[in-house]
């Protein structure tokens, strides 16, 4: 994929072009609102939002990491997303089988390579994550989840955040040590092979 | 608990940010400082529970639709001129049907019959009241029935002079012509927008 023709040719109005972008990068968008929004049907309303508002706004585009660019545009339709739901508060539906009760883990979630154990720790580990992460100021949250779940370097992240680079670390530390407290708190939950697990450095 | 700048180093060093002599220093402290080195594993847990959770795959397709992002089929090039005249073509038909038209009032023959009815009015001699609107009324023939009757018979000869000095028919009907044109070039104009949308579905 040539990512800059594409954007070139997007940017003269060619959809085509714009859909093969958004075929690539659907999942970022998503799994990024997902977090922030810890809501899958808003997740995918601010995905689809995102994806309008980059296309029309595509022509202010001026090079760099597209990707950080379409994730400021995914962050910037989680907040108007949040706000829309302060003002009319709904209740999410959760899927339901054919006798009405609710799934707690729909089947297109799941990851065909796990035994059903492990499925399940994964739950838990996810579960108490969005949790904590839920449990964060968004702006707190919006940095972690770029840094942390999309892995885009910080001066990505002060892009994408329209923020400082200084404010960018001060905000990952900080995020990352109440999100370290919170977890505390799910620690006896968590299955034993995600406790204090540590990356080798 | 490390103080703030402590943890935001930390939080640095774990993402590789720190200059090789900033991280040398710090892995010094770290070897004799075990707060220093339980805050560190407190961060990298975090880190790395973030970056364990499963990235989803989008549960649809995010792809945009031309109605989407409000994008309008390209129409042919004459679409401007035909446009233009029939607008044109419309404007020179009301103008043409305003000059050319009869008076409405000639149109229904009502002048003479009106004028007498108006000075009724106007000398106080309307109907008198509740007679006026009785059943009876209704059955009764109406007094001007006669002057109404005459308008309707052939031309009279006080009629005929007035006729005569009416100019004679046109020997073209140019209102007719631009109803016809404008008629037409909005009818081509329906039909270039729909070739034009349904080329692209």
């Amino acid at each position: 994929m040539d990512e800059t023709a594409l954007i070139a040719s997007a940017q003269q109005g060619d959809l085509d072009a714009f859909n093969t972008l958004v075929l690539h990068y659907q999942n970022a968008v998503f799994n990024t609102a997902l977090r922030i929004l810890g809501d899958d049907d808003s997740a995918q309303d601010a995905a689809q939002e995102a994806f309008i508002s980059a296309f029309q706004s595509l022509k202010s585009f001026r090079g760099g990491s597209f990707k950080a660019w379409l994730l400021r545009t995914t962050t910037n339709a989680c907040l108007d997303e949040l706000r829309r739901q302060k003002r009319r508060p709904v209740v999410p539906l959760e899927p339901q089988t054919d006798d009405g009760e609710e799934i707690d883990s729909p089947k297109w979630l799941t990851d065909p390579n796990l035994t059903p154990d492990q499925q399940s720790e994964a739950d838990e580990l996810e579960h108490a994550v969005q949790h904590c992460l839920d449990s964060l100021p968004v702006e707190f949250r919006a940095v972690i989840v770029l840094a942390d779940v999309q892995e885009l370097d910080y001066a990505e992240v002060a892009r994408a955040a329209r923020i400082p680079l200084g404010t960018v670390k001060s905000r990952i530390a900080r995020a990352r040590l109440r999100l370290r407290e919170c977890l505390r708190g799910f620690e006896e939950l968590l299955p034993s092979s995600f406790r204090l697990k540590e990356e080798q450095a | 608990m490390k103080n703030f700048s402590d943890i935001e180093f930390l939080s640095e060093y774990l993402d590789g940010r720190l200059t090789a002599n900033d991280a040398a220093q710090l892995e010094l402290r770290l070897r004799s400082d075990p707060e220093l080195e339980s805050a560190l594993q407190d961060l990298r847990a975090a880190r790395s529970f973030l970056r364990q959770l499963p990235q989803r795959k989008a549960p649809r397709n995010f792809a945009l639709t031309r109605q989407m992002v409000g994008l309008k089929p390209p129409l042919p090039r004459a679409y401007p001129l035909f446009k233009f005249a029939s607008a044109f073509a419309a404007a020179l038909f009301l103008f043409s049907f305003a000059v050319h038209a009869p008076p409405l009032s000639a149109g229904f023959g009502g002048s003479a019959a009106a004028a007498p009815a108006v000075a009724m009015y106007d000398a106080g001699e309307a109907p008198a009241g509740d007679a006026a609107f009785s059943p009876e009324s209704f059955a009764a023939p109406l007094p001007e029935e006669e002057p109404t009757a005459k308008m309707l018979q052939a031309p009279t000869e006080e009629s005929a002079p007035l006729e005569a000095d009416l100019p004679s028919a046109a020997p073209f009907n140019w209102t007719a012509l631009f109803f016809i044109v404008a008629l037409l070039g909005n009818g081509a104009l329906l039909i270039m927008r729909y070739s034009a949308s349904a080329k692209w579905r």
